[in-house]
């Protein structure tokens, strides 16, 4: 073995010597497993979870119309105490129409409550152009209703929409919405995940519109905006023509807040939400490579066994290096650690999420990509925070000789960053946007949320690449340097 | 016999103090060089230069002819060695200890058993080194600093903390290094007395400035053979000591009950009769006249550090 080896593996001995490391280490495990099995566990019972009502749709209608008897008969005893006839006439149409709106419910044939007839507003819809429509045509309706025809429900539901001879941009994407749906016989209900995600991309769609009308109008607009909106609108339609109920990217934009169909509550899938769910993890981590990072030179110091270190044959760069790469090695090996329990929660409640593929579209051209190479990116992005700061931590322990204060240091810049940021933005001090507490989010720099506008990766990568320098630079000074 | 160590115009200062002052000195294999020094003299910053823990300001080290600061690892690959306290890391055991270390120094497992074997700690090697003593952390340390056979051995204090027994044993252990194994062998130490036993030269090095480098058998006989010092128990001490000096006595110390005087020892008698005359005639009464003995290393340490006005720490 080389000697950069050797050094790594002495230093890998003495970490794993010490009872610390070893109960970090266990309680890591412990804590990814029990953290995906615990979510795991109350995510499956929920889904399990459903409504059992006692009683029948018709039986329910009943004792309603039965309510309304008893109030109306109630009205028509107490008929001397009204002020008015007309009062009193109110009263007694607005419970004989409740009666009649019942008993035309009960006629219709609904067995439960959640009949996706009753539940959308069809019955009601229904009933309320009773009176409007022709006969004959409202007998066309409730055969289509009877028939559970879905085109019926959207016909009256945007009748409105389809009424209008110029329509408005929202009215455009109605009535888009009310095809698409038909055609693709869409439930309308939040059991179908086609519906919710249909009804967001028609928000979308909508959006679309009013930009590209701005557009045309000479208006200046972001195009990038615009090609979003395209996108969401492309993506929504591929997976409902390609019946792709979750994709592993919801559970994910869904963690991050970053969907690009901001109502949409579609379906996630579990497999991947446990996943995401473990990203909370990489804080434990933190803690632990940072106080790492913060000892491993500091510690030879106060013991004193630095001499040994630097009275062998070997660069004192060299051994810096080694305890350098040992950090990061156990990093990633905790880093992967809780990445693999992730997958395996999710097998133990979801294994069927673990086949899904990851649709994504990106202007106008749909692509499919790997969903574990896009979780390990997050992961990897994550991990960029911890080694910039573990990479202070380092630094301060080399130069200061004092694990306190590297610890202390690092776990502050680590936790409080975000704090430093907010409180820097309260009296506008643009420039921290070149610190590095704003720069070590990667992922938050993507989404755009660390509050400075027009912050772009690149921007992050120099800094975090300018930092990293200094840190490390500071690190090899000091310990090539001091005399001891 | 081959030099190990060179040092050339060795000059270090920390901060704007200067700790080293030129100092020059070769040492060879198969000797026990001696360090000597008082306090604060600058034994263990001389000894930090050598073993790469300080960088030096001027001069140089050679040691078995690589450039200490030009060549630094083929140089410290043949420097073994312990400074100021042996330190180690508490948590793992002496065995574990010895092998981050042979590990590093492409040593094997026999060569690990030797040393243990060597400094005798076969029995306790495998406990934990926070449960060691220091005098077992010392032969631990011993033991690390031959892992690699250096052909320099720096010790700093070896002797600190260890029974009379194992201070005999360790005597032993690095006397027969330098004598069979030609190792160069520098220990600094103020046990005098085991200096004396120990080393085949010394080297004094006073306020940073090296003194003298010479045989321990020259440097005791330098001082202690050419002079002499007798206890005059006296009544009166202070004037005694007033009648000497007008009478050109120069080195005289006054105690509680006598005065003590140092002179050339070639005419021992004739002195030791006129001083008696003086201090009767001076109405003093001389109750005893006796030879100061024990007059060794330590002494002439004294002596040597002191006349140049070392007792000063700088």
């Amino acid at each position: 073995m080389s000697k950069f080896g050797l050094l790594i593996s002495n230093e890998w001995r003495k970490q794993f010597k010490k009872k610390t490391v070893w109960v970090f280490l266990i309680l890591t495990i412990v804590a990814s497993l029990g953290f995906g099995l615990i979510f795991g566990a109350i995510e499956s019972l929920d889904y399990d979870f459903e409504y059992k009502p006692s009683t029948t749709f018709a039986e329910d209608c009943d004792s309603e119309i039965e309510y309304y008897q008893v109030a109306l008969e109630a009205t028509i005893a107490r008929k001397d105490s009204y002020m008015t006839e007309e009062e009193y006439q109110d009263e007694v149409d607005y419970f004989e129409n409740a009666i009649a709106q019942w008993t035309f419910y009960k006629s219709l044939g609904i067995e439960t409550w959640s009949d996706w007839r009753f539940s959308s507003g069809f019955a009601e819809e229904l009933w309320n152009i009773k009176d409007e429509v022709s006969d004959a045509k409202f007998q066309e309706y409730l055969n289509g209703f009877k028939s559970k025809n879905i085109e019926t429900y959207y016909r009256i539901a945007f009748a409105d929409d389809y009424a209008q001879v110029v329509k408005d941009d929202r009215e455009t994407a109605n009535v888009w919405f009310a095809d698409y749906c038909i055609e693709y016989n869409v439930i309308p209900t939040r059991n179908d995940w086609r519906y919710g995600l249909l009804l967001a991309a028609s928000d979308a769609y909508a959006s679309a519109l009013s930009l590209e009308r701005q557009q045309s109008l000479g208006f200046p607009i972001d195009e990038s905006t615009l090609q979003k909106k395209h996108d969401a609108v492309t993506l929504a339609t591929y997976r409902v023509e390609n019946d792709i109920a979750a994709l592993p990217s919801d559970s994910l934009t869904a963690y991050m807040g970053t969907s690009i169909l901001e109502p949409y509550s579609g379906e996630t899938s579990l497999f991947w939400d446990i996943s995401v769910m473990e990203l909370y993890l990489v804080s434990v981590i933190a803690i632990f490579i940072l106080v790492l990072a913060g000892t491993i030179v500091a510690n030879e110091y106060t013991s004193g066994t630095i001499k040994f270190l630097v009275l062998s044959p070997v660069k004192r760069w060299k051994i810096l290096a080694a305890k350098y790469v040992t950090v990061l090695i156990l990093g990633v090996m905790l880093l992967a650690g809780v990445f693999v329990s992730g997958l395996l929660c999710g097998l133990i409640f979801n294994a069927s999420g673990a086949r899904l593929v990851n649709v994504s579209v990106v202007n106008g051209v749909v692509k499919t990509s790997s969903p574990y190479l896009m979780i390990l990116k997050q992961y990897l992005l994550s991990g960029v925070k911890i080694l910039v700061i573990a990479s202070l931590s380092f630094a301060l322990s080399s130069i200061c000789k004092n694990n306190a204060l590297a610890i202390a240091a690092s776990l502050g810049c680590y936790y409080l960053g975000n704090t430093i940021l907010t409180i820097g933005q309260l009296f506008r001090l643009d420039f921290l946007r070149y610190s590095i507490f704003a720069n070590m989010d990667f992922s938050a720099v993507v989404n755009g949320t660390t509050g400075f506008p027009h912050h772009t990766l690149a921007c992050a990568i120099i800094s975090v690449v300018l930092h990293m320098a200094v840190f490390l630079l500071t690190a090899w000074d000091g310990f090539t340097r001091r005399e001891m | 016999m081959d030099t190990i160590l060179k040092i050339e115009h060795l000059t270090k200062s920390l901060g704007k103090r200067e700790i080293l002052h030129d100092i020059s000195f070769e040492t060879y294999g198969g000797e026990v060089f001696g360090f000597l020094g008082p306090n604060g003299a600058g034994k263990t910053t001389t000894i930090k230069v050598l073993v790469g823990l300080l960088l030096l300001d001027q001069g140089t080290v050679s040691i078995c002819g690589y450039d200490l600061k030009k060549d630094f690892e083929n140089a410290i690959k043949n420097v073994g060695g312990i400074v100021e306290n042996p330190e180690f890391y508490k948590y793992l055991s002496g065995y574990e200890n010895l092998r981050q270390y042979a590990k590093i120094q492409g040593v094997g497992e026999d060569r690990i058993r030797e040393v243990i074997h060597l400094v005798g700690l076969e029995n306790r090697i495998n406990d934990k080194v926070s449960k060691y003593s220091l005098g077992m952390r010392q032969r631990l340390g011993v033991a690390l600093s031959l892992l690699h056979r250096p052909k320099l051995l720096i010790l700093d204090e070896p002797t600190n903390g260890l029974d009379p027994a194992g201070i005999k044993e360790l005597r032993d252990i690095l006397t027969n290094l330098a004598h069979e194994e030609n190792i160069s062998v520098v220990v600094s130490s103020h046990q005098m007395s085991e200096m004396e036993l120990m080393c085949d030269r010394v080297g004094v090095i006073v306020a940073g400035e090296l003194k003298s480098v010479q045989p321990i058998s020259e440097l005791v006989a330098s001082v202690a053979h050419d002079k002499c010092e007798k206890i005059f128990r006296v009544d009166a001490p202070e004037r005694a000591a007033q009648i000497l000096s007008e009478n050109g006595f120069e080195d005289v110390t006054v105690t509680e009950n006598s005065v003590n005087v140092l002179f050339d020892k070639a005419s021992e008698d004739e002195i030791t009769a006129k001083i008696n005359r003086l201090l009767v005639h001076g109405d003093i009464s001389v109750f005893n006249i006796a030879d100061k003995e024990n007059r060794r290393l330590e002494d002439v340490f004294i002596e040597l550090t002191q006349r140049e006005g070392g007792d000063q720490i700088v």
